[in-house]
């Protein structure tokens, strides 16, 4: 064992003087990017498909990952250099001072009708006030999902504790709708479609909107050590995102292309999903509004000033 | 006798199949979301021409079999050693009862932290794994071993080594192969837990990660198919080996065929 982890070590550190050797000047060319397959990460493919890595002497490799959390140690031993990340997720992350992350690139936007609370369609309940002493389903809790459903719960003269919320899975989420384990649901696409279409599910809260409109979704992190170490690499590797994101968009279609190759949505599922926005940079107000949402409910300890997530300047 | 067992045996998964089918299609409501056996065998099939699906099955199996390769070369030579030697036996005995029942999937989070390289972790955590019933079956084995051949040898002048290449060991290996039986079963669910903690750039965990995001129970379940017939084929040939290699074994404790 000894002997394994010793020539481990030599083909790694091997494999990294290669890595230098390689593009001009930069610290790094070939990049591990951890990638939810869920549509905000199609911007790295379509960066993939139109070789701007390559024009940029980078190399990526892609994992698929759940979320950062899962990879965390990945991350912060320097194996993962960059990740797909929910705003949500960012903000907790340093919130609990597991790692610094900082926002690399913004991905997406939230479009009204993009997630939604929907009960079954034989349901009593039919308004956020409605929702008073029943059980919501979110994906994780104290996220996202229980953020912007308690907004406009509160909107409609409820408390947050008038709800009362668990988790599960989105993939499982249907299932739990059906059998009645759960009397509604907080859904994003694909499964909001698919709710409405198998199930005839109703909307009972449009929650990216209103009082939540136009939150930040999903971004590109890095570690700010990562970021300091290589200055060079991030300066390319974020041209190339840009370039992409750009491209994103402009035109859905591109977007509709890379889904199938990275996730098991079929492509005519792709193309019929809402999309929120695929702007260049984030809001910086929106963001912040969402770290405040957050830390109003109490599920961040404290209240981030979220500039200091935000890079002055990449390379 | 055979072939009657093979159909008793065929009846019995057709008629759960059967039963779950129509319990999906017709016992429940009409609002239950949940893939019948009739889709997910279709779908399962379609996956045997799904190149994704391939290389990740290839790059799971991979993993499995080098963490099963290295747990059988670390653990069998222990259990020999800790089963010759009752005194260091002795002395390590309270760490592996306590290393023993740590669900090795708890450890993952920490060997993803530890180990930077991903095919190297989750080849680690299978070794982990599968490590302990390959231990205890040696060491188990190494205790069974009829004292009287040992003594008849000795008494004829054969040193320890012979008495251990010519008695202890066959008499051990038995109990070394179910061990490393049961591991093959433990090792893969490390490697396929393994990926959906971590993820990766593929494998049977990584497939299931992509399904479940766009909600596709069915390839789920299809995914799951197949892991499960990956580990029913593993285990039968293990016991087809188990009886071609060691009849006599099973002739001497009355194991029936």
């Amino acid at each position: 064992m000894k002997r394994a982890a010793l020539a481990l070590v030599l083909l790694v550190s091997g494999v990294t003087a290669c890595g230098g050797d390689g593009g001009a000047a930069q610290e790094k060319t070939t990049l591990t990017v951890g990638v939810v397959p869920v549509p905000s990460s199609a911007p790295l493919f379509i960066a993939e498909k139109n070789g701007f890595f390559k024009a940029e002497g980078l190399t990526v490799k892609t994992e698929i990952i759940q979320a950062p959390q899962a990879v965390m140690p990945k991350i912060l031993n320097g194996s993962m250099d960059a990740f797909l990340t929910s705003y949500v997720s960012l903000l907790a992350i340093n919130d609990s001072g597991a790692a610094k992350l900082r926002l690399f690139q913004h991905v997406q936007t939230a479009a009204p009708g993009i997630a939604s609370v929907v009960v079954p369609k034989d349901s009593p309940i039919r308004t956020a006030a409605d929702l008073k002493g029943k059980t919501v389903g979110v994906n994780v809790l104290r996220a996202l999902g229980q953020t912007v459903t308690n907004a406009h719960l509160q909107q409609a003269g409820l408390k947050p504790d008038d709800v009362k919320f668990t988790a599960v899975p989105f993939a499982d989420q249907l299932t739990a709708l059906s059998t009645k384990k759960i009397d509604a649901a907080w859904l994003v696409e694909p499964f909001l479609t698919a709710a409405r279409k198998d199930l005839g599910a109703v909307e009972v809260i449009d929650t990216t909107s209103g009082p939540t409109a136009g939150l930040p979704l999903d971004a590109w992190g890095v570690s700010e050590e990562w970021l300091t170490k290589n200055p060079k690499t991030a300066a390319a590797f974020h041209r190339a995102l840009a370039k992409a994101q750009q491209i994103a968009s402009a035109d859905r279609n591109a977007i509709n292309a890379v889904i199938p190759t990275y996730t098991q949505i079929p492509a005519a599922a792709a193309s019929a999903m809402k999309l929120g926005e695929f702007s260049a940079e984030v809001d910086k107000a929106s963001f912040q509004k969402l770290a405040d949402l957050l830390h109003g409910y109490g599920y961040l300890k404290s209240k981030p000033d979220v500039t200091t997530m935000i890079p002055s300047k990449i390379g | 006798m055979i072939s009657a067992r093979i159909l008793r045996g065929v009846a019995g998964v057709a008629g759960f199949l059967i039963v779950g089918e129509l319990t999906i299609r017709f016992g429940l409501t009409d609002d239950v979301v949940f893939p019948p056996p009739s889709l997910v065998l279709w779908e399962a099939m379609g996956l045997l021409a799904d190149p994704v699906f391939l290389s990740g099955v290839a790059i799971t199996l991979t993993n499995w079999a080098l963490g099963l390769i290295a747990s059988v070369v670390i653990a069998v030579p222990l259990g020999v050693l800790l089963g010759s030697l009752a005194s260091v036996e002795r002395a390590t005995r309270p760490l592996l009862e306590f290393l023993r029942p740590i669900p090795s999937v708890a450890i993952i989070p920490l060997a993803i932290l530890l180990i930077p390289v991903d095919s190297m972790m989750k080849v680690s955590v299978i070794v982990y794994a599968s490590l302990w019933p390959v231990l205890i079956n040696t060491l188990y084995g190494m205790h069974d071993v009829d004292p009287l051949a040992k003594e008849s040898l000795r008494s004829f002048g054969f040193g320890a080594i012979d008495v251990l290449r010519r008695v202890s060991l066959p008499s051990a290996a038995p109990f070394m192969l179910t061990g490393v039986r049961i591991a093959a079963g433990i090792a893969l669910i490390l490697a396929v837990s393994a990926e959906l903690l971590a993820g990766g750039t593929g494998g049977i965990g990584v497939f299931v990660i992509q399904a479940g995001s766009g909600n596709r129970t069915d390839l789920i379940l299809a995914a799951t198919f197949w892991a499960g017939i990956i580990g029913m084929v593993a285990n039968s040939l293990l016991v087809l080996a188990e009886r071609r290699l060691f009849h006599w074994h099973q002739a001497r404790t009355g194991a029936t065929t």
